[in-house]
């Protein structure tokens, strides 16, 4: 608290009795209340924030009706179904082979410099080496070359305005129960039979990454300069279930009874329902508060440039199948795994106008 | 106008008690019947965003680069004007009405941190990469540094009359209220971008009765040669200025409210004030400094409160302080969710082929019969909220599947009979069938990551035949395409929001054969608060403001929620939008739907009725929840 003179907030001037007083001491002192409870200062409300919700996710194209592994790209085959697109996922080093090929910067040789080669700080997951991997043994040393898996970044950014508050980031990938019926989204977050190097065969996936970066005030567009608010990597993911609870494949007429059906429309299958199952999968929530925590409470200064960028893993051939690389013409689309659902939760002030 | 005043001292004033005790009772009084209001903070308003997430833009949109989003502000339900009937009328603005103001847009969208462009899943130029004529591009997300000069962004909000209000077909946009380019030299810096991209001080008054439409616009996406782009993860955040208005309270006004919290038992929301006391001298005593009457003795009173600071609004758990001064501790807010975003073809067709990319639909040979497009979205909250109305946005936006170029001598993207028409690739008109129903519901949850697991309903909007057919009879025609029937029943507005609208498959003037009309992009439609039955205010019937929060082992006993104890426990943890498009007829898929209808209609082939029609426009949807939030910490 800054030092000042007197320990009033309201007015300067104090009475005493014996003491000397004056009128103009009265009226200054009356003046500083009436000024003051006309017009209160933001400063004196207990609670002077609001929050503001910024919410995000689709359902992606269905998995289980694709009928090719990739598209045909030569011409498309007809009527056939192709994974159409993979937005707003994009891979997360930038070098020549993630530039159109036959532009600029395509080859090693173009006279292109990379503004940022790596675009996120501290997302790198267990088992992908998107920037490649220098193997060193006994008798020979392998140096670092082509990527090793992939990883895929969805960024959401903002211009914030006036001094604000990050509390909160909500990210929820929710999957089907693997017995529904025509369960579709099925990513189970675990590795498969071959994980990474120093994990167990089909042990809980550590793979996602959601990470907050407040761009540098005087390198913006330099992402190694970026400030990270908030990192989350390495943890096992099914460690942030939904729910405990065995829930029900689908609403009415199962056991346990979630309640789905109380209110419409519900999920399951009857005419004129859908065919989603209950809500499945995972939750991660940054901010997520006990009894007598503030949330995340990350101060975000005025004309920040915040963004939020959740990256997901592409794991090689020989890691597959897994979690998010099933077995099927799917197993190479990790973004279509499950459904995607993020909320992001700022608080700004009471402003004048 | 000042809330207090007082008698000035001036020189030679005989001092009298109530030079000193007036303003100070009057300070008292102020907080004592908690009546510190917007008119006496320095900072009376609060911001609210409408915060609108894109994940792509791209070339197959109609008009190509351009996505159109509108919305609503409409007045909170104490200052809704009362209900009138659709079509008719003036809305009223009372002159109490809270004023909104926008204030700023934020625009942003992903270049991978590069001064670049990013290639579309439709990049076809044939000398570079791995490129299909209709999508799956090898070059797909790929950084083209040599295209971002396509990239001039035009954003702009327009406003216009709602239906409700009188406005007719065909519904077009009225007033630009703000819009600006963004030229690509801001976005090809290699020191400095513009992206994110903010226009701040912008203080446009917002008339709550109209509906507003954002727009962006960026031609440059589409390239006859090939070089398609798209503008990935696009962010959208109108911020607004809103004045601070009262919180809600009563057990019967508001359904789902804390019986009890920090100022007492059955409260329901209602203040209590602070116990001040200023004791002013009697008449012909000495004024003193000190003693129970002292000057200095009742400026501290006062003081302390504000050392203290001033209470009000709720914390995050919906718990109320022990008492409050303040009067005007809430605002206005929106929280908008998205629905149908991101689909395999940027909007959602009828054809077997392109319905069978969205889930639980079934194989493109063979439809799941009553299968509808199911989509939802989960809206963790952590603080407090009492809902007002909610409206839906749908979507009826034309597009190009695939990108197709209407090249009659072209290959198209399906085999026959699938499409037979190689020039008419696009999802250009409503899919035409009277068996196509809606449900979309607003709901409150309880129990991640708990041992108990509830949902109970906030909202429902059931509507059905978004054409208006009438089967047995000719309407509509092209005479007449505004007509309304079950799909309108809660209808606010229809919006024509670009040069290109679909077009509606009508029966001809004559009855007997098939003709097109235009359409429109968008549709507002009212989701009526549970109870459907009561008489708050609002567009039409619905229920009372319904809060929405955390709670904790105070705050958890509600008050009633559609005539009964909610569901959720107190403990509300998210906010649940769901929505339902599906074959309304037992047996039917959209497929048959559609080709029965326009069998009927007049078309001899059913050629058309096997051509891709309109399910839900390109971009998807979107539900706006009209909220009223509190102060917090």
């Amino acid at each position: 608290m800054a030092w000042k003179a007197n320990p009033r907030t309201i007015t300067k001037e104090q009475f005493s009795e014996g003491t000397t007083i004056d009128g103009n001491r009265i009226d200054n002192a009356m003046d500083d209340v009436v000024e003051r409870v006309n017009s209160v200062p933001y400063g004196d409300l207990r609670k002077r924030w609001v929050p503001i919700t910024y919410v995000a996710g689709w359902t992606p194209q269905s998995p289980a009706t694709l009928e090719m592994s990739s598209g045909d790209t030569a011409e498309s085959d007809k009527g056939e179904i192709a994974g159409t697109h993979h937005w707003p996922w994009m891979r997360v080093l930038n070098t020549n082979s993630e530039v159109v090929s036959g532009t600029l910067g395509a080859l090693a040789t173009d006279d292109l410099r990379f503004s940022n080669p790596y675009r996120l700080k501290g997302a790198q997951a267990p088992g992908v080496f998107p920037y490649g991997r220098s193997v060193a043994a006994e008798t020979s040393y392998t140096p670092s070359l082509d990527p090793v898996g992939e990883q895929f970044a969805w960024t959401r950014s903002w211009f914030i305005e006036r001094p604000s508050i990050l509390s909160a980031i909500d990210l929820i990938l929710e999957v089907d129960h693997v017995s529904a019926p025509r369960a579709t989204y099925l990513n189970s977050f675990v590795y498969g039979d071959v994980p990474p190097t120093g994990y167990a065969a089909d042990s809980n996936d550590r793979g996602l990454v959601i990470t907050a970066a407040v761009d540098s005030e005087f390198a913006r567009e330099d992402r190694n300069m970026a400030d990270v608010e908030v990192l989350r990597r390495r943890f096992q993911i099914n460690n942030d279930k939904v729910s405990p609870l065995p829930l029900a494949k689908t609403s009415a007429g199962d056991s346990p009874l979630p309640a789905y059906d109380d209110f419409a429309p519900a999920p399951g299958i009857s005419h004129a329902a859908s065919i989603a199952s209950t809500v499945q999968g995972v939750r991660i929530s940054l901010g997520h508060i006990a009894k007598g925590e503030e949330g995340l409470n990350i101060p975000i200064h005025q004309r920040a440039r915040l963004r939020v960028s959740v990256v997901i893993p592409s794991y090689t051939a020989a890691m597959r199948p897994c979690g998010w690389n099933p077995a099927g013409n799917s197993g190479a689309y990790p973004w279509f795994q499950q459904k995607m659902h993020m909320t992001v939760t700022m608080l700004e002030e009471v402003v004048s106008g | 106008m000042a809330k207090i005043s007082r008698k000035k001292l001036a020189r030679g004033t005989k001092l009298m008690p109530g030079h000193v005790s007036d303003p100070l009772v009057a300070a008292k009084t102020q907080m004592t019947g908690i009546d510190i209001n917007r008119d006496q903070m320095k900072a009376p308003m609060a911001p609210f965003c409408v915060n609108l997430s894109v994940p792509f833009l791209g070339p197959a949109s109609l008009p190509a680069g351009t996505i159109t989003i509108p919305f609503a502000l409409p007045p909170l339900q104490e200052d809704f004007d009362a209900r009138g009937t659709f079509g008719t009328g003036a809305p009223v603005y009372p002159g109490t009405l809270p004023q909104i103001m926008l204030k700023s847009v934020s625009f942003s969208f992903d270049q991978r941190g590069e001064p670049a462009a990013i290639a579309s899943q439709f990049w076809t130029q044939s000398d570079t990469g791995v490129t299909g004529k209709y999508g799956y591009s090898s070059e797909q997300a790929k950084l083209t540094y040599e295209d971002v000069t396509k990239l001039d962004i035009k954003i702009s909000l327009h406003e216009k009359d709602q239906a409700y209000f009188g406005d007719a077909y065909p519904y077009k946009l009225q007033k630009e209220l703000w819009s600006t380019v963004i030229p690509e030299s801001t976005l090809s810096g290699t020191a400095l971008r513009a992206n994110p991209f903010i226009q701040t001080d912008i203080d446009i008054a917002i008339d709550p009765y109209k509906t507003l439409l954002f727009t962006v616009h960026c031609p440059g996406l589409l390239d006859t040669a090939g070089r398609n782009l798209t503008l990935p993860s696009i962010e959208v955040s109108m911020k607004f200025l809103g004045e601070l208005v009262q919180r809600d309270s009563g057990e019967a006004a508001v359904q789902n409210i804390p019986d009890d919290g920090g100022s007492g038992a059955d409260k329901f929301g209602a203040k209590t004030a602070p116990s001040i006391t200023i004791t002013p001298p009697d008449a012909g005593d000495p004024l003193a400094a000190s003693g129970s009457d002292g000057v200095n003795t009742s400026v501290t009173t006062i003081d302390d409160q504000f050392t203290a600071k001033l209470q009000g609004g709720y914390n995050r758990y919906g718990d109320t302080p022990p008492t409050e001064a303040i009067k005007d501790d809430a605002a206005y807010d929106v929280i908008a969710v998205p629905l149908y975003q991101n689909s395999a073809n940027g909007g959602i067709s009828a054809n077997a082929t392109f319905l069978a990319t969205w889930p639980y639909m079934g194989d493109r040979d063979d439809l799941e019969a009553n299968a509808g497009l199911f989509d939802r979205r989960i809206i963790p909250i952590h603080h407090s909220y009492t809902i007002h109305h909610a409206i839906l946005a749908w979507n009826w936006s034309p597009y190009r599947i695939l990108n197709a170029d209407w090249d009659p001598g072209g290959t198209p993207p399906m085999a026959d009979p699938a499409a037979p028409i190689a020039n008419a690739q696009g999802a250009l008109w409503v899919a035409p069938s009277e068996d196509i129903a809606l449900k979309v519901g607003i709901g409150i949850g309880t129990g991640m990551g708990a041992d108990g697991f509830g949902y109970a309903e906030v909202g429902e909007l059931a509507i059905n035949n978004p054409n208006n057919y009438a089967p047995g009879a000719t309407p509509p025609t092209p005479g007449d395409p505004d007509t309304t029937g079950d799909w309108d029943t809660s209808l606010i507005d229809r919006i024509t929001s670009t040069d290109s609208p679909p077009a509606s498959m009508l029966w001809n003037a004559a009855g007997d054969g098939y003709a097109f009309a235009p359409k429109w992009n968008w549709e507002l439609h009212s989701i009526p608060l549970t109870p459907t039955t009561d008489s708050a205010n609002g567009y039409y019937v619905q229920g009372d403001p319904i809060f929405v929060g955390p709670g904790w082992t105070t705050t958890k006993d509600r008050s009633n929620l559609d005539g009964a104890a909610p569901d959720t426990g107190g403990a509300e943890q998210w906010i649940e939008v769901r929505s339902l498009l599906y074959p309304s007829q037992a047996g039917k898929n959209f497929d048959t739907a559609v080709a029965d209808v326009v069998a009927d209609i007049g078309d001899p082939n059913d050629t058309l009725g096997k051509l891709p029609s309109i399910l839900v426009g390109y971009g998807g949807c979107y539900v706006y929840l009209i909220c009223k939030k509190h102060l917090t910490k």
